[in-house]
C-alpha cells in the first residue's frame, strides 16, 4: 500500500521547549491509524503539525519535513493543504449558522456557488456523516440546536463535503456520551474505505477497536508504531506493554 | 441557610435594578412635568427665537445629530482598526503594552482636558477654527480609546475553536475575520460604538471650548461653521438666561428629547445585541 503521509525527522518546538522529538511515521492509505500515549505526549501537537494548524502559534517552529502523496507540505499554500487535509476537533465546534450552511461552508470558501450543486454536496456528505436521516427535514434550523453527538457528526460532514484526502481527528468522541460515541467509531470505519484517518484518542478500548495502526506517543518520542493487534497483543516496548495494559497513563 | 441567602441576593439585585430604571423613569416624567407642554412636532422642527425665549430646539437637535454623525464618520474606522490590530496582529512586546496602557489611561482623562486638548491642538495648531470640524474631532479623540478598547476586548473573546474550525476548513485570514470574528464581536463592538454616539451627544466640556455656539438659529451642513447642541443649549437656558422662569419649560422640554435620543440609542443596541446572541 502507497503511503499518504510521511513524517520525516519531525521535531517541533514551542518557544524553547521540544514538544516533539525526531519522529518518524508513515501512515498508509486508506487506513485509521490511531495515536494514543498519556497526556502532554505530544499526539496533538502532532496531528496538527499534518494541516498546519499550528503555524497559527507565533513561537511554533518545526525540523524535518512531512510528505503528503510525496509532496512537502511546507511546499504548498497551507490554504490548499487544508483542503486536502480536514480536521475534526475534540469538541463539536459547528458554527452558529444553519445545518445547511455548516456543511456548505467549506465548498462556498472554494467559491462554489450553484445551489444544485451545493445542495446535492451538502446531501452526500450528510450522508456519509450518517446525519442525513435525522436532519433532512430541518437543514435551515440552528446547528446548535442539535445534541452533543450529532454536532460531531455535523462537523465531520463539514470535513468531508470538501473532499479531503486526509481527515485528522483529535479525541472526536471525548465530549461525547457512549451512544454517540460508538456511532462515531462506526462512522470511522466507514469513511475509511474513502479516507486516510489519522485518530488521536486517549481510550485504548477505542484505538483497539477502529484502528488498522497504532502510534504510541510518550514525552515528544515516538515509542512504538506497528499494527493495532501487534501494539495491543504483542508490543516490542517495555513502555508500550505497560501503557496498553493500563500500568500507566 | 443557602436558600435564605439565595433569596436575599435576588432580593438584593433586583431592588438595585429597579431602583436603576425607576430613576431614569422618574427623570424624564420630572422633565416632561416641567416642560408644561411645549414639546410637540413644531417644538422639535422651529428654531429659538425671541432670545431663546420661545420657539423650539431644532438648531441644537440639528447641531447634536449632526455633530454626532461627524463623530462617528472619524472615529469608527479607526478605532475600530486599531482594536483589530491589537487583538489580531499586535505582537506582545514592550512597545505595544505601552500603547494598550496609554490607551486605557486616556479613557479616564475627564472631558474637559480633551476640550482644552482640542482648543490647542485642533482650533488653534491645526487652524480649524471653532467649528464643528473641530468639535468633532476633539470627541473623537476622547472616544477612540473606548472604541479601541471595547474592539480589541469583543475580538479577543472570540472562541478559538470556531476560528480553527474555519482555518481547517481551508479559509483565509480575511474569510475567518469575516466569517467568524467579525460576527461574533460585532455585539460587543457596536456596543462600544453606541456608547460613543451617546457620549457625542451628551457630552458639553469638549465641544464648549472647540465650537458650539449658544445662539445660532440657522442650521448648515458645512462642518466648518460653529453650531449649537442640545446639551449646551440646555445649560444655557438652565443658569446663563436672564429670563429664567421663562425659558425653563423649554430647558426642560430639550433635556426631555436628549433623554428620549440616548434611550433610543441603548435600546437599538440591546436588540441588536439580542438578535446576535439568539443567533449564536
Amino acid at each position: 500500500m502507497a503511503l499518504k503521509i510521511e513524517a520525516r525527522d519531525v521535531s517541533v518546538y514551542f518557544g524553547n521547549a521540544q514538544i516533539l522529538h525526531n519522529v518518524n511515521l508513515g501512515i498508509e492509505e486508506k487506513t485509521v491509524t490511531a495515536i494514543i500515549g498519556p497526556s502532554g505526549c505530544g499526539k496533538t501537537t502532532f496531528l496538527r503539525t499534518l494541516n498546519r494548524l499550528n503555524d497559527l502559534s507565533p513561537d511554533f517552529r518545526m525540523e524535518g519535513e512531512i510528505l503528503l502523496g510525496g509532496e512537502n507540505i511546507y511546499q504548498m499554500d497551507p490554504i490548499i493543504l487544508r483542503r486536502r487535509v480536514g480536521m475534526v476537533f475534540q469538541k463539536p465546534n459547528p458554527f452558529p449558522m444553519s445545518i445547511f450552511d455548516n456543511v456548505a461552508y467549506g465548498l462556498r470558501l472554494q467559491g462554489i456557488k450553484d445551489k444544485r450543486l451545493l445542495q446535492e454536496k451538502v446531501k452526500t456528505a450528510l450522508i456519509a456523516a450518517g446525519l442525513w436521516e435525522e436532519v433532512q427535514n430541518r437543514l435551515s434550523s440552528n446547528a446548535f440546536d442539535l445534541s452533543g453527538g450529532q454536532q460531531q457528526r455535523l462537523c465531520i460532514a463539514r470535513a468531508i463535503a470538501v473532499d479531503p484526502e486526509v481527515l485528522l481527528m483529535d479525541e472526536p468522541t471525548s465530549a461525547l456520551d457512549p451512544a454517540a460515541t460508538s456511532r462515531v467509531e462506526e462512522l470511522i470505519l466507514e469513511l475509511k474505505k474513502n479516507y486516510t484517518i489519522v485518530l488521536v484518542t486517549h481510550n485504548m478500548y477505542q484505538a483497539a477497536r477502529v484502528s488498522d495502526f497504532t502510534a504510541f506517543f510518550l514525552s515528544g518520542y515516538l515509542v512504538e508504531f506497528n499494527k493495532t493487534d501487534i501494539i495491543f497483543t504483542n508490543p516490542k516496548d517495555e513502555r508500550t506493554q505497560r501503557y496498553v495494559t493500563g500500568k500507566f497513563g | 441557610m443557602r436558600k435564605t441567602s439565595d433569596s436575599a441576593w435576588v432580593v438584593v439585585s433586583g431592588v438595585a435594578y429597579f431602583s436603576a430604571v425607576i430613576f431614569v423613569i422618574w427623570v424624564a416624567v420630572h422633565l416632561y412635568i416641567l416642560s408644561e407642554g411645549k414639546l410637540s412636532l413644531e417644538f422639535l422642527f422651529t428654531n429659538p427665537t425671541n432670545g431663546m425665549t420661545a420657539g423650539g430646539v431644532f438648531a441644537p437637535l440639528f447641531g447634536s445629530l449632526y455633530l454626532a454623525l461627524w463623530v462617528l464618520v472619524i472615529s469608527t474606522p479607526l478605532g475600530v482598526l486599531a482594536g483589530v490590530y491589537f487583538a489580531e496582529f499586535a505582537p506582545d512586546n514592550t512597545l505595544t503594552r505601552l500603547l494598550r496602557s496609554s490607551i486605557r489611561t486616556l479613557s479616564g482623562v475627564p472631558a474637559i482636558v480633551f476640550g482644552l486638548f482640542g482648543l490647542a491642538f485642533f482650533v488653534r495648531l491645526m487652524n480649524l477654527r471653532l467649528s464643528l470640524l473641530s468639535s468633532a474631532l476633539t470627541l473623537s479623540v476622547m472616544n477612540l480609546p473606548v472604541i479601541i478598547t471595547t474592539t480589541e476586548e469583543a475580538l479577543r473573546l472570540v472562541p478559538n475553536a470556531q476560528k480553527e474550525a474555519a482555518i481547517a476548513l481551508g479559509a483565509n485570514a480575511w474569510e475567518v475575520w469575516r466569517d467568524v470574528s467579525f460576527k461574533y464581536a460585532s455585539g460587543g463592538m457596536l456596543s462600544g460604538l453606541f456608547l460613543a454616539l451617546s457620549r457625542a451627544l451628551g457630552e458639553t466640556a469638549p465641544i464648549l471650548l472647540t465650537g458650539v455656539v449658544f445662539y445660532q438659529p440657522t442650521v448648515t451642513l458645512d462642518p466648518t461653521k460653529s453650531f449649537m447642541a442640545l446639551p449646551y443649549h440646555i445649560f444655557i437656558l438652565a443658569t446663563q438666561h436672564s429670563k429664567f422662569a421663562e425659558v425653563l419649560p423649554i430647558a426642560a422640554a430639550s433635556g426631555f428629547i436628549l433623554l428620549i435620543i440616548v434611550l433610543l440609542i441603548r435600546i437599538l443596541a440591546y436588540i441588536y445585541s439580542r438578535r446576535i446572541q439568539r443567533w449564536l
